[in-house]
Parts: C-alpha cells; sequence; structure tokens
C-alpha cells in the first residue's frame, strides 16, 4: 500500500474510489454505465418476478402472494435508488503482489488475493452488460470464498485486465 | 485370488499385462446381500416410523404386524429369499468382473458388466489413502481401502475387500510408489505381493480412553441441547397428554442414536507419528485410519465447548488439502481429529503438525493463546467499543502474527477457540465491515481457504487495526512464499523422530504388536510442558519402545 493518502481529500476524484478498509489506497472505479445495468437486470427480474407473484395472488387469493408482491418492489425501489452508490463504491486496485477489490455500501468488503493464487482469470457479459460494451472479469483461485469479480469494466479494459492478470498469475505462479 | 478372470479379453486391451491384475476378496459379494437386507431393515423401520407418525396406536401396529406375519409369512419369506439370491447373484457377477493392479503408471481398477468403468489415478496424483474396517468387513478380518486425488468431482478409487494384511500393505505400497512418483523417481513396485512383514506401530502422540470419551460427550452441548428439547417436550406432555408422547419417544431416540453414533466414531481415537506422516485412527463399529504428510496441513482449529473449561478440556481438527481426509464423518460434524485433549496433548498435536511457532517463547505464547485475553505484546486485541456487539466473546479476541504463522483467538458465548494459520497458505484475505460494525469503527478480517472445513476469521478488530494486520499478513505471506520455508516430510520425520520406514524394522510379526505397545511416548508425552522438551521427550520413549522390540 503506497499510494498517497487521498483521505484528506474527502471525496474520491470521478474515476477513482476510497475505502474506509484501506484508507492508503486509490481504487480504480468501474464504469459508471455499470450502474444502469444494475438498474435494468433489477427493473427485468423484479418486475417479471412480482408479476409472476401477482398472477399467482390472483389465481389462488392468498394475502401472503400479494404481500410478497409488495416486498419485491420495495426491494426493486430500493436498488434502483442505490444503483449509482453502489456501482460507485466497486473498485480494484492491482498491487505489486496482490489484486484489491472493494466493494460494498451497507457491508463494506476488501479482498486482496495474490497473483501467484490466481488459478484462472474468466471474462464474462450478458445482455444487459453487452448493451452498455461492459464485461465482467472474475479472478478464480483454489478456495471458492477468495473468488473475486469486478463487474462492468469497459470492454477493453477487461481484455486489457485479463491479459494482465494472467500474465502476473503465471510469474508469480505457486502451489497450493 | 488366482485363477485368471473370464473377462481376461477385455482386459488384453487396457495396456495393463493380463497378469497384473488382481482380484478382490472372495467375500466382497457378500457384502452386497448384507447391504440389500440393511436396507430392507431401514425401509421397515421407515415404514413403521411412518405408521407412528400418522398417530396410529402402538396396538393397531401391532395388530398390523400380527396380522400380516400371520397371512402373508410365506410369501414375504418367498419375496426376500428371492431377492437375496438374485443381488447375490448380481453382486457376485459385479466381483467376477472387478479388478485392480498396481503397475508403473499408476492405479487401475475395472469394473462393471454392462457399464464398465476403468478408473487409472497416476502415482503423482495420489492425494490420501485411507483404510476402513466395517463392521461387517471386520467379521472376516478384512478391510477397503479408498485412495484419492485432488480431483474435484471424482470419488476416489475403492478397493476392497481384501485382508486386513493385505489393506496395510497396499496402502504403505501406494505411498511409497506417490512418493517416489513426486520425486521423479523411478516406482519400484510395490513388494506388497511378496507378503511383507506387519509394520510395526509407530509412536502414539494421543490416546482416547472410553472414560474421557464418554464424560466429554455427556457434557457436550448437544447432550445439553437434548435435555432441553427433552424437557420442553415433558411440559408439552404435562399440559397435552397423549399424543405429545410420540414426538417425546423420537427426539430421546434420536438424541440418544447421534451420541451413540458420535461415541462409536470416536472410539479410541488414536494419532500416531508414522513414516508417511501423521496416522489417525478411530471408530468402535468401522474403523477409519488416514495418513496424511503434516506439509499438507493448510490451518489447525482448536476449540472448547462451555462445558469443557471445567477440565480445561479441547477438541482438535484440521485443514488439508485434498477431499476424502475423514469420510466416516459428515460433512454436518466438523471431523476432529482430536475428538477431546488436554492443553498438553493438545500442544503435542501442535508440535506434531508445525514445524516452528515463529516465536521466542513458545509455551508462554500459547500460554496466551489458549487461556489468555486483551492485548500484549504479541497478541492484537480487539478494542472495548466491540463489547456492544460481542459481548461474550470480546476480551478474548485478538490476533497474533508470529514469523510462520498466524494465530486468531476467539471468545464466543459457548465456547472458545483458537486458529492456526501458514502465512503461506492463505488463499486471499479479506476486511468486512457491517452497517453496525462500521458506526462502532470495526472491522472483521478474514483469512480465505482452500475448503469450508474451517472459517478462519478475526472479528471486531478495530478498523485500523484490521487495515494494517490485513498489509503486515500481506507482507509476511509474500516473504514466506519467497523464502519456500515449507517443512519436507524428512525433516519433519527428523523433527519428530518418526517411525522408520517398513524396510528398517528389525523383524516385522507378532512381537510388534504387543512389544510395541507406544503407549509410554505418548502418555509421557501429554503433559510435555515445552513443545521442544515434547519433542525430545517423544524421541526417546519411541526409541524405548523400539528398544523393547529388539
Amino acid at each position: 500500500m503506497t499510494s498517497p493518502s487521498t483521505r484528506a481529500q474527502g471525496r474520491a476524484r470521478s474515476g477513482q474510489t476510497v475505502t474506509p478498509l484501506a484508507p492508503s489506497l486509490v481504487f480504480t472505479a468501474i464504469d459508471p454505465a455499470y450502474a444502469k445495468v444494475l438498474r435494468l437486470s433489477c427493473l427485468c427480474y423484479g418486475l417479471s418476478f412480482a408479476a409472476l407473484c401477482a398472477g399467482l395472488g390472483f389465481w389462488f387469493e392468498q394475502v401472503w402472494l400479494w404481500a410478497m408482491v409488495a416486498v419485491v418492489l420495495l426491494d426493486v425501489f430500493v436498488v434502483l435508488c442505490l444503483a449509482t452508490r453502489n456501482s460507485r463504491a466497486y473498485g480494484y486496485f492491482e498491487g505489486e503482489d496482490e489484486l484489491f477489490v472493494c466493494r460494498g455500501l451497507m457491508w463494506r468488503t476488501l479482498s486482496a488475493v495474490p497473483y501467484g493464487r490466481m488459478q484462472q482469470v474468466v471474462v464474462r457479459d450478458g445482455p444487459f452488460l453487452r448493451r452498455y460494451r461492459l464485461a465482467t472479469v472474475s479472478l478464480e483461485t483454489a478456495s471458492v470464498a477468495a473468488n473475486v469479480s469486478i463487474p462492468g469494466l469497459a470492454v477493453e479494459e477487461a481484455e486489457r485486465l485479463r491479459v494482465r492478470l494472467t500474465e502476473l498469475g503465471q510469474a508469480k505462479m505457486e502451489g497450493l | 485370488m488366482s485363477g485368471l478372470p473370464v473377462a481376461v479379453a477385455a482386459l488384453a486391451g487396457s495396456g495393463v499385462r493380463v497378469d497384473e491384475w488382481r482380484r478382490f476378496s472372495r467375500v466382497t459379494p457378500w457384502r452386497g446381500v448384507l447391504k440389500m437386507w440393511s436396507f430392507v431393515c431401514l425401509a421397515a423401520m421407515w415404514f413403521f416410523r411412518h405408521e407412528l407418525e400418522n398417530g396410529e396406536a402402538i396396538q393397531s401396529l401391532r395388530d398390523l404386524l400380527v396380522g400380516t406375519f400371520a397371512s402373508m409369512a410365506g410369501k414375504v419369506c418367498a419375496v426376500l429369499a428371492a431377492a437375496s439370491l438374485v443381488s447375490a447373484l448380481v453382486a457376485w457377477i459385479a466381483w467376477r468382473h472387478a479388478f485392480f493392479a498396481l503397475v508403473e503408471d499408476g492405479i487401475h481398477l475395472r469394473k462393471g458388466v454392462l457399464w464398465k468403468r476403468h478408473a487409472h489415478l497416476r502415482w503423482d496424483r495420489v492425494q490420501t489413502v485411507t483404510i476402513k474396517r466395517e463392521f461387517f468387513a471386520r467379521l472376516f478380518g478384512l478391510g477397503s481401502l479408498t485412495v484419492t486425488s485432488a480431483s474435484s468431482d471424482s470419488e476416489g478409487i475403492g478397493l476392497g475387500l481384501l485382508e486386513r494384511r493385505e489393506c496395510e500393505e497396499l496402502r504403505q505400497a501406494i505411498l511409497a510408489a506417490s512418493d517416489r512418483a513426486r520425486k521423479g523417481r523411478p516406482i519400484a513396485l510395490p513388494a506388497w505381493r511378496e507378503g511383507a512383514a506387519v509394520p510395526e506401530d509407530p509412536a502414539a502422540i494421543y490416546r482416547l480412553d472410553a472414560r474421557r470419551l464418554l464424560l466429554s460427550r455427556l457434557f457436550s452441548p448437544q447432550t445439553f441441547g437434548g435435555l432441553l428439547s427433552v424437557a420442553g417436550s415433558i411440559l408439552l406432555l404435562a399440559f397435552e397428554s397423549g399424543i405429545a408422547a410420540i414426538p417425546l419417544l423420537f427426539i430421546v431416540v434420536g438424541a440418544l442414536w447421534s451420541a451413540i453414533r458420535s461415541t462409536a466414531r470416536n472410539w479410541g481415537t488414536e494419532v500416531d507419528l508414522a513414516h508417511e506422516g501423521i496416522r489417525w485412527r478411530s471408530g468402535l463399529t468401522s474403523i477409519g485410519m488416514v495418513v496424511f504428510p503434516p506439509g499438507r496441513v493448510h490451518a489447525i482449529g482448536i476449540s472448547q465447548p462451555l462445558p469443557w473449561r471445567r477440565w480445561g478440556w479441547w477438541r482438535l481438527s484440521v485443514l488439508v488439502a485434498g477431499r476424502e481426509e475423514f469420510d466416516q464423518t459428515s460433512v454436518t460434524n466438523m471431523p476432529y481429529i482430536v475428538p477431546v485433549g488436554s492443553r498438553g496433548e493438545m500442544e503435542t498435536m501442535i508440535w506434531a503438525l508445525l514445524p516452528d511457532l515463529g516465536v521466542q517463547d513458545p509455551q508462554a505464547f500459547l500460554e496466551e493463546a489458549f487461556e489468555g485475553g486483551g492485548s500484549s505484546g504479541r497478541f492484537l486485541a480487539a478494542p472495548r467499543a466491540s463489547r456492544l456487539v460481542d459481548p461474550f466473546g470480546w476480551r478474548r479476541n485478538g490476533i497474533a502474527l508470529t514469523d510462520t504463522v498466524a494465530v486468531l483467538r476467539r471468545g464466543k458465548i459457548l465456547g472458545r477457540s483458537v486458529r492456526i494459520i501458514h502465512h503461506d497458505r492463505f488463499q486471499g484475505l479479506s476486511l468486512r465491515s457491517g452497517p453496525v460494525s462500521r458506526r462502532l469503527g470495526l472491522a472483521d478480517l478474514r483469512f480465505e481457504t482452500v475448503g469450508m472445513r474451517l472459517s478462519i476469521v478475526q472479528r471486531h478488530l478495530s478498523r485500523e487495526d484490521a487495515t494494517r494486520t490485513l498489509d503486515r499478513e500481506l507482507g509476511l505471506g509474500r516473504s514466506v512464499r519467497t523464502r519456500g520455508g515449507r517443512e519436507s516430510i524428512e525433516r519433519w520425520r527428523l523433527r519428530v523422530g518418526a517411525a522408520p520406514p517398513r524396510e528398517d524394522a528389525p523383524n516385522g510379526g507378532a512381537g510388534h504388536r504387543g512389544g510395541g505397545e507406544p503407549g509410554g511416548a505418548g502418555q509421557s508425552g501429554q503433559d510435555a510442558v515445552a513443545l521442544a522438551a515434547g519433542s525430545s521427550r517423544q524421541r526417546d520413549g519411541l526409541a524405548e519402545s523400539r528398544g523393547d522390540d529388539a
């Protein structure tokens, strides 16, 4: 953790993310368009699930199904409101020997994975991500819990990161 | 076992010489029949349990039983006999077509008639070799072997049934061959076929006696839970008589059953220092046995349920890479290689598992890890603010990073624990801080490891401490990884004075079984105070027991 402290600057500048869990690091933020992806997918899945519940509610005339519709709609609303802030909380930092990823608003998390522990790097996209020319880079290790993924990277950046991480993983390869 | 296969033609194309293939014991097919019968019994039990749960009185059940047997006893017997015959035939055919071979390129197993399976495990992929002796197998002096690789989706290669002596020899041969393969030496093919001697018993560093096991099961959290539910049922019975007796019965039977199972599973647990690594054995009705090189241990977990504090008992489990290390224990029940032991025994185990604690004064350090609380020169404690979220454990919570390991000390309502993890074994580190923790300026530090058996988390550190500890741990991991300070099996053998390999054994045979009673070494090791002292004592004890043999 060598970078100068940005804590004094208060808010991070655009394109950067900070987390109180590692005050000395300046993380690269993910693409702001990821908030749109979050909203879109939340709307799509949330609304179709709510519609399903409502349909069943009509059919079976059960109160709890309607309660579920309300809960799902509330959840969708919360996600829509927080999508921008949530996507801003994501960041990654390519350290000398480890990759750092921070995420989360309510439950803040900072993960550090040594490059040598990497088993494989995976780039994924989906219909929503593709629409905004984004992709998700996942870094997989021998421990399921230590796998980290960085969602919402511009496709070029994702590709660069994949190549770079694979290189580093090979250079610093270690056993379990 | 001689007399070669009907299915020789099928074996010919497998790349293994035909005369290398061997059969399993002739008794093997009978296991299938027994399995069928136990299945019938189980099904009957379930059926009647279902009847009971339906609320029908015992009386009607009896009527049903008597009526059924009176009217259809002949038919039922005929059906069961036919089923036995068919399953025996099927099992016999399966046995005729099951072969295994140990050759230069690994272990081969072929089985199946309609659906054939040829499994090939290369020597350098062998992870663990487990000997299992089920109740049925033990009746005939037999056992079976399971050889596993690190592959995540294979259940391993099961070899059995075989004679007990053969199991032991096969295990030795497989471990020796895989060891040689890993070092790139030519595979000297197993001498087990010549019927080599039974290896001598290595030095035991832990042995569980019946009294302690029973007491520990009696004062376990499960017992208290069982008592509570029984009390609840009795209350229920008092208010609403009759029908409530049935769930009560089930709870009592269930609690008893699990207690008996746990007791049987942990019966006579023994941990030895064998030539190939640490050897663990336990079980009453079926004996499980595992050998793992200590170099494959990623982390150690030691814990103490609240009721055990009076006696100062602890239990110990290890995190080992590979899957089927302790196959006789279910996933929900964490397998403890030491189900109950004193502080001294725990320290002996730590000494056997870890080359070095990386501190000046291991004794004082361990004292602090087991019993201590608060901050000190070595341990970084959780701040006072954490008492709000962790009222029972906050004083005990603390983490220490030595030169070689991280030691996490945790306290909870129902017990306390110590976790030890090598600096070069974590796959990743993470910090977490939820909404409440964040208000209080706290964060959790989590070590991600292979396998899910042990969760290694230090909770409620102050945020600054957590960040600093993460940074330090990453640095320590880096330096240990580049230094490559892992202990090789040869160095481990020298350090702990493990049993010599079979070839060096003076004269294998019955004499060893009686004379090689290594209890002395283990018992004296129990109160081994300093780890170093424990080491020398172990070696002396072993020399003694070896002297007896000769």
